[in-house]
Formats: C-alpha cells, sequence, structure tokens
C-alpha cells in the first residue's frame, strides 16, 4: 500500500493477463489511478489479528532508489486504515466523516463483526463522548460506500473468530450491513488476490463471482485439481516428497489459485514448503481437520469432511 | 477546572486498545498521574480451542497475530512436544529459529519505521499523512527527508523478511509449516542461499540504515530517556534454543524487579491472572494459567477491558525487547521510551547475526521430523518470546482432544489493566509522571505506548473524573460542558 502510482500500476500490468485485463483496460486504469476523482479507501478492521494488512502490505513495490516526496500510502488512496495512517484520535475519525460525506469511496473490511454484548466486544473509535462499535460503524460506512470489499475470510464468512462456540457472536460483513459484499477470502489473502479484486472495482469491469461472493478468476478451481503433488503418492509423514492428503491437506476442498500465484514473491507455498494445504479460503474454515493423518494402517478414502461428525 | 479529553482511535497499533489518561499540574508542569489501559476487543480464541485436536493448535493461534504469528506457531509445538514428552530432530530446530528470526526482522522494522516514525516527524504531502500532529516535531528538514525515504525503503525490507520465511516457510504471515514433531520442509541448498542473499540485505539495512535511524532519534529526542520508565519490572521466557548446548538459548529466561541488574530465574507457579478490572467472571480470576478459563461477562462492576491481568508473584511486568536485552545483559542503559527503541534495533542486530550461524548448521538430507502422537492425557506449557515479548500456551489434552487451552500474550503483560491488588498494568505506570506540553496535541502519551509496541488498536482518553468536566475531542472540539459549579 505504500507506492507510487507507477508502481502500482506495474503491478496490475503484471497481473493484467490472471484477472483478463486489455491494454485498454489498463489504459483506463492509469486515467483513473492519475485523476482526483478516483475513488477513496476506507480500510476498517474489525474482529482481526491483522494479518490481512500486513499480507497486503507484501503485495506493494516502492520506487528504488525511493522517492520519498513521491511516495504514497496507495495510489488507490487509502485515506483510513487505523494500524498505517499517521493522523490520530478525533483528527483521524473527522477524515472518515469527510470522505463518508463526499459519497466517493470503497469500504474495504478486515476482520469478522462482533455482535456479542450488544457489540461492545469490539469498539473502534470515540465520537461525542460515546465508543463506537465496529458493528455501528461498518454499518454506518457502508451505508453510502461505492462498494464494501470483505478483506479476508473472517470479513468474507466469520473465519477463525466465528469458529465454534463463536464466544463473541462473529459474524460476517454482509449479514451485519444487509447487502452483499466482494468477498477476498484467505487467512490471509494474497495480496494479488485484494489487488485485483479492487483493480476490478476501480475500473468498473465486469467480473463474475462464485455462490462465495469471490472473483471466479482467483478462486475458480480447487487447489487439489491444479496441485504439482496430485499425482504424487500420498506420504504418511512430514518431511517427505508427496501428496499430504494423508496428512489433513484440505487442497480438494479449497478454491484458490495458490499453486500458481505462489506466495510472498512467488517463493514458495503452503503444499511447497512441505505443508498441507488449510482450506483458509472456504467459507468453512477452520473446519476441523481429519483425525486419520499419520496413521499408516488407515490408507483409504471416503469419510466425510464434515466436522460436526467427529464430536 | 478538571477536563477531560478524549483520543480515541490511537492508530498504528495492531488489534484494538484503549487508554484512560488522567493530566493534572504538578509543580508547575502539566503531567499524566493516572492511567487506564482498556483491550477493546474480545475474541476468545482459548474457547474456539476447546475440543478440537491438538495439532490444530499451532494453526489456529498463529491467527491471534498477523504481524507475529511464528512465536504463536512456536509456543503451541512447544506445549504439544512437551504433552507428548517429545523431542524435534536438530534440522527442525533451526528452521523454526529461522523463521521466527525472519519474522522477529519483519516486525521490528515495522514497529519503527511504519508504527512508531509518523510520532516524530511530519511525513510527505500524502492523503494518510495529512492529519498528522505538527506539535514538538524537531527532527530537520534534511534528515526528515532521510526518514521519509527509509520508511518507503522499509516496506521493502519487511517485504523481504517475509520472502525469507517463506522460502521454508511457504507462506508468510501464518506459514503452514509449524507442526508438532518438527517441521514440513527438508531444507536444500537452494533454499539455504536464496535465505543467505535475503538475509545479507536485511543485515546491511539493518546496520547502515535502521540503527542509524535510531541512533538519530534517540540524540534528537534525548529527553525521552527521561519518559515512560514505569516500575522497571522485567520478565522473558527466553527463545531461540540452541542445540549446541542442552537448554541454551539466544535469550535467556529470567526476571528482575525495579530496573536491578541482578536476574533471578523464573517460577512458573507464581503466575497468576487477576480478572476483577477485566470483562470476565470472578470464577475466572485469580488462577494460573494452567487452570485458567476464559468466561466473558460485560458489562460488569469496576471491569474496564477484555485482557486479563497476569502478574508474577503478585506484581506487574513489563516485557518486550528491553526486557529480553536487560535480562540478557546485552542492554543495560536504562529503562524509558528511547531506551526501548535502542534495545529493539540492538536485538534485531543480534538476531540478525545468530541467523547466520544457524543457517550454516542446517544438514541436508538429515531429518526436520520425527512422529508426533497425542497422548491421551497430558498437560503441558509451551513458553518462547514474540517480537513484543514474553508468550506462554498452557495445555491441557483430555481424552485425545483439547481439554483447556490458555494463552499469555506479551502485550497482555504490557497493557494489562489493574488487577485485585489495584496494582497497574506496566503501560498504565509507564505513563504516570509523563509532561504534557499540549493537551490538544498529547503526542508524548502516544510516544510513550508505541514504544511497548502493543499488539493492539488502541483509543486512548485523557479524562479526569471529577463532577466537573471540559470534554474536548482531542483535534477538533466536538462537544464542551463547564459546569462550573467550584
Amino acid at each position: 500500500m505504500i507506492m507510487t502510482r507507477r508502481s502500482f500500476f506495474q503491478l496490475c500490468v503484471a497481473s493484467a493477463a490472471v484477472i483478463g485485463l486489455s491494454d485498454e483496460d489498463l489504459f483506463h486504469l492509469e486515467q483513473s489511478l492519475a485523476s482526483p476523482l478516483s475513488p477513496s479507501i476506507v480500510w476498517l478492521q474489525g474482529s482481526t489479528c491483522a494479518g490481512c494488512s500486513i499480507s497486503f502490505l507484501n503485495g506493494t513495490m516502492s520506487d528504488e532508489p525511493p522517492r520519498g516526496g513521491n511516495t504514497v500510502i496507495s495510489a488507490a488512496n487509502i485515506l483510513f486504515h487505523p494500524m498505517l495512517m499517521a493522523g490520530i484520535g478525533q483528527d483521524a475519525v473527522s477524515v472518515l466523516d469527510k470522505v463518508v460525506a463526499q459519497h466517493n469511496y470503497i469500504l474495504m473490511v478486515e476482520g469478522g463483526i462482533p455482535t456479542a454484548f450488544n457489540g461492545e466486544a469490539c469498539t473502534v473509535w470515540t465520537k461525542k463522548g460515546h465508543t463506537v462499535t465496529m458493528k455501528q460503524a461498518v454499518v454506518d460506512i457502508a451505508a453510502n460506500a461505492s462498494a464494501v470489499i470483505a478483506v479476508g475470510t473472517c470479513a468474507s464468512y466469520g473465519g477463525i473468530s466465528a469458529a465454534p462456540p463463536n464466544p463473541s457472536n462473529v459474524k460476517r460483513v454482509s449479514d451485519v450491513i444487509g447487502k452483499p459484499t466482494i468477498n477476498v477470502p484467505g487467512c490471509p489473502p494474497h495480496p494479488d488476490w485484494i489487488l485485483w479484486t479492487l483493480t476490478h472495482i476501480l475500473l468498473k469491469t465486469e467480473f463474475a463471482t462464485d455462490m462465495h461472493g469471490r472473483l471466479i478468476n482467483i478462486y475458480g478451481r480447487s487447489v487439489h485439481s491444479h496441485c504439482p503433488n496430485e499425482s504424487k503418492p500420498e506420504v504418511s509423514a512430514y518431511g517427505q516428497e508427496g501428496c499430504t492428503e494423508r496428512l489433513g491437506c484440505r487442497g480438494e476442498v479449497a478454491f484458490a489459485n495458490c499453486p500458481t500465484s505462489k506466495w510472498n514473491g512467488k517463493v514458495n507455498w503452503c503444499i511447497g514448503a512441505g505443508g498441507t494445504c488449510l482450506g483458509c479460503t472456504e467459507p468453512d474454515f477452520p473446519a476441523q481437520r481429519q483425525a486419520r493423518r499419520q496413521e499408516p494402517d488407515e490408507g483409504h478414502d471416503g469419510e466425510s469432511e464434515d466436522s460436526d461428525e467427529l464430536d | 477546572m478538571p477536563t477531560v479529553f478524549t483520543i480515541d482511535p490511537i492508530t498504528r497499533v495492531e488489534g484494538h486498545l484503549k487508554i484512560d489518561v488522567q493530566i493534572d499540574t504538578v509543580d508547575g508542569t502539566q503531567k499524566v498521574v493516572d492511567a487506564w489501559a482498556t483491550g477493546t476487543m474480545f475474541r476468545g480464541l482459548e474457547r474456539i480451542l476447546l475440543n478440537r485436536d491438538p495439532t490444530e493448535a499451532p494453526h489456529l493461534t498463529q491467527r491471534i497475530c498477523g504481524v507475529c504469528p511464528v512465536p504463536q506457531a512456536m509456543a503451541s509445538v512447544l506445549a504439544l512436544e512437551a504433552s507428548a514428552n517429545m523431542s524435534v530432530p536438530s534440522n527442525a530446530r533451526i528452521l523454526r529459529n529461522l523463521l521466527m528470526g525472519a519474522n522477529f526482522l519483519q516486525s521490528h522494522l515495522l514497529h519503527f519505521y511504519h508504527l512508531s516514525l509518523p510520532d516524530y516527524i511530519n511525513g510527505a504531502d500524502i492523503p494518510s499523512w495529512t492529519t498528522s500532529w505538527k506539535a514538538d516535531m524537531r527532527v530537520s528538514p534534511a534528515n526528515t527527508k532521510r526518514l521519509v525515504e527509509n520508511y518507503s525503503r522499509a516496506v521493502n525490507m519487511t517485504r523481504k523478511a517475509h520472502e525469507m520465511g517463506a522460502l521454508f516457510g511457504g507462506r508468510m504471515p501464518h506459514p503452514a509449516s509449524f507442526v508438532p514433531g518438527g517441521f514440513t520442509l527438508a531444507p536444500n541448498a537452494i533454499r539455504i542461499a536464496d535465505f543467505r542473499t535475503l538475509l545479507m540485505e536485511l543485515q546491511k539495512f539493518i546496520r547502515e540504515v535502521y540503527a542509524e535511524d535510531v541512533a538519530l532519534l534517540s540524540k534528537t529526542y534525548g529527553d525521552y530517556q527521561h519518559f515512560g520508565r514505569g516500575n522497571g519490572n522485567l520478565l522473558a521466557f527466553g527463545a531461540f534454543d540452541d542445540g549446541a548446548n542442552k537448554g541454551a538459548k539466544l535469550f535467556k529466561r529470567g526476571f528482575t524487579n525495579e530496573g536491578d541488574i541482578n536476574v533471578k530465574s523464573v517460577d512458573m507457579n507464581q503466575i497468576v491472572e487477576y480478572v476483577e478490572h477485566s470483562w470476565y467472571m470472578p470464577k475466572s480470576g485469580g488462577l494460573a494459567p494452567s487452570v485458567g478459563d476464559t468466561n466473558p461477562q460485560n458489562p460488569k462492576p469496576n471491569a474496564y477491558s477484555w485482557i486479563k491481568a497476569p502478574r508474577y508473584a503478585d506484581k506487574s511486568y513489563e516485557t518486550g525487547p528491553l526486557a529480553r536485552m536487560w535480562i540478557n545483559g546485552d542492554y543495560r542503559n536504562g529503562i524509558s521510551v528511547i531506551d526501548r527503541h535502542r534495545a529493539r534495533a540492538k536485538e534485531t542486530i543480534k538476531i540478525a547475526k545468530a541467523m547466520t550461524s544457524w543457517l550454516g548448521q542446517l544438514r541436508e538430507g538429515e531429518p526436520v521430523y520425527n512422529l508426533y502422537k497425542t497422548p491421551q492425557n497430558a498437560i503441558a506449557v509451551g513458553l518462547t518470546e514474540a517480537p513484543r515479548g514474553a508468550l506462554g500456551h498452557w495445555l491441557q489434552v483430555t481424552n485425545g482432544k483439547i481439554g483447556r487451552y490458555q494463552i499469555i500474550t506479551p502485550t497482555c503483560w504490557n497493557a494489562s489493566p489493574r488487577d485485585h491488588a489495584k496494582t497497574r498494568g506496566p503501560i498504565e505506570q509507564a505513563l504516570i509522571g509523563t509532561p504534557v506540553k499540549n493537551q490538544l496535541e498529547p503526542i508524548e502519551v502516544v510516544r510513550v505506548i508505541h514504544s511497548f509496541d502493543p499488539c493492539l488498536s488502541c483509543a486512548v482518553h485523557i479524562m479526569r473524573p471529577a463532577e466537573d468536566v471540559r470534554i474536548y475531542a482531542i483535534g477538533a472540539p466536538v462537544h464542551m460542558a463547564i459546569t462550573g459549579r467550584h
């Protein structure tokens, strides 16, 4: 998020083919980013570990040598981000008021929305002497937003915080604001997934989503279906080369392009590191995992993945 | 005239925290005279873990913190392995150290440049900097320009630290490679070489840029060596196991009181969590974490935080880089805002240097994993250090499932509220005595808070709880009520 418009644009060029952007689209994107009429971005954090923001930072490039004065927190004009903005207290909140009044902004929400204790399980700021709950904040700010993006699995579907017994009664963003969100699940989401989704919205290009509100370009295939280990023999312990299905890999039921997008400058990914796919992009994440891994005599398939049956 | 000021949110921290500060004039100087720290978010991860397969704990507990997930995974696998009474191959121990080291480098750079620096300089003319406070900015224009450039270079460096971790860990944050029994990936020469290249680049930046920038800040804000001391009680659990020497660690375990140089050994039985001022049922209080529970209750009289109050022998303890370096004998210049930044920078150099030697100890072709089997019933603890301080996971396995899981994170220690005896938490205590020049821009308060690197989004109220009050919102008065009964 800390990068110049040029480097943001370069990122989009680099990923254009994946998200199906034409040269003309890219031209419009460059124009749009340079325009003062480009929408602002408001980023809110609810019940979150901040991992989505940290992951997003990994997706950015800044110029070398750095051009300090030209560096912007975001080419896309991120005006409010509690973890990164310099402003403090009421000054920070007043920025928000101004942006919201202008009706030209995209709302990005990270984290689920706690509703227990009248929303007091998460308060985000104070206004006119009263603390404001995340629940109230997201309802108010979503109302005038031109689009609402749920960043990460918690905002998209509830995620970790909403796992049983859901102690703070976390709801996904769409259930709280009463309208659909564009979802970018992942725990955390890959920085490219966030950028690509945002790019589509900035360009107002048409895009297809699946039944879970995710971009099909990113989440259209199961991890297993294009996993390089798909045809390799199953391993029975970690540290060996092969398919980790028996160790609890959820690649068959998880949809994302991790096998091709890879992570962190494409140096590796979960399965590439000999680990299992945790299924972190799915609405049921964190589903309870199969207990049959590491039992060498239990090689057969066919059990239900349904977590409820385990208890 | 008593005055209530509200600053909320304090930005540039992870998570949600609110702090009330009472200000008064003492001997002609306006100072903080009391403070209350409030964690404003409850997630209850400890309850989510109940009845799940213990092997899920390293993955689930990482999601406590996206900035320092690796130490959570580390504490978790250490607890699981202790419960199964097993050890891991030395390759696994080294790979874990390397991943955790990468996480420390990323986190410390993020903290200095992106979370703290905007308290000391006015940045570029860009949207996210426009509303920063202008008070007490002392860095020269030329040096400000340099720091802003380094702010942006540091983004690249944190990204590269994550790349380094991902080479072995798969991805960052939230790597899938920490499993009870060891590590998921066997090291090979290519990955080791790539890791070394990135590490050398980071070491150069840390030495030549980060350390220099911290030195500049220490010089320019020398008076901050007198602010934010707190009670001087320091605690470290120790971390980064050194296999050559059984039980040895890069950072020792120990504690000390009131800034003493005599370090004492930690007796884990002395750790108790209190909830008198926390939004949990009274029955959750006064318990050791090994038998603790997490039953929320909100509203609750006299409670003001979602954080419990962990205490060691009924005293509150600061934890973090300064505590670690002090306990280890690596840094004993003092305890203050500036000392926290300097100790953190010195620690970053120390860890980066150790990583070079760990990398040389990896053995290609040797195992990374020993078979882990969940015990039917066991009790165990996993102790380590996160960038922000001492971290503990207390685990009980019951019938092969998680029967109890209690976590004490570093910020639980640092940002804890008052306990049963009304003893303040470390940040609360450190704020007392901080001079505040301009009540409308109490930047001094924010600098003290940020020096702890709290892992919470933070809201600060500056208040004076009396019946006669004037209410301001910092930066822009939103409401004023003067009763004037006096």
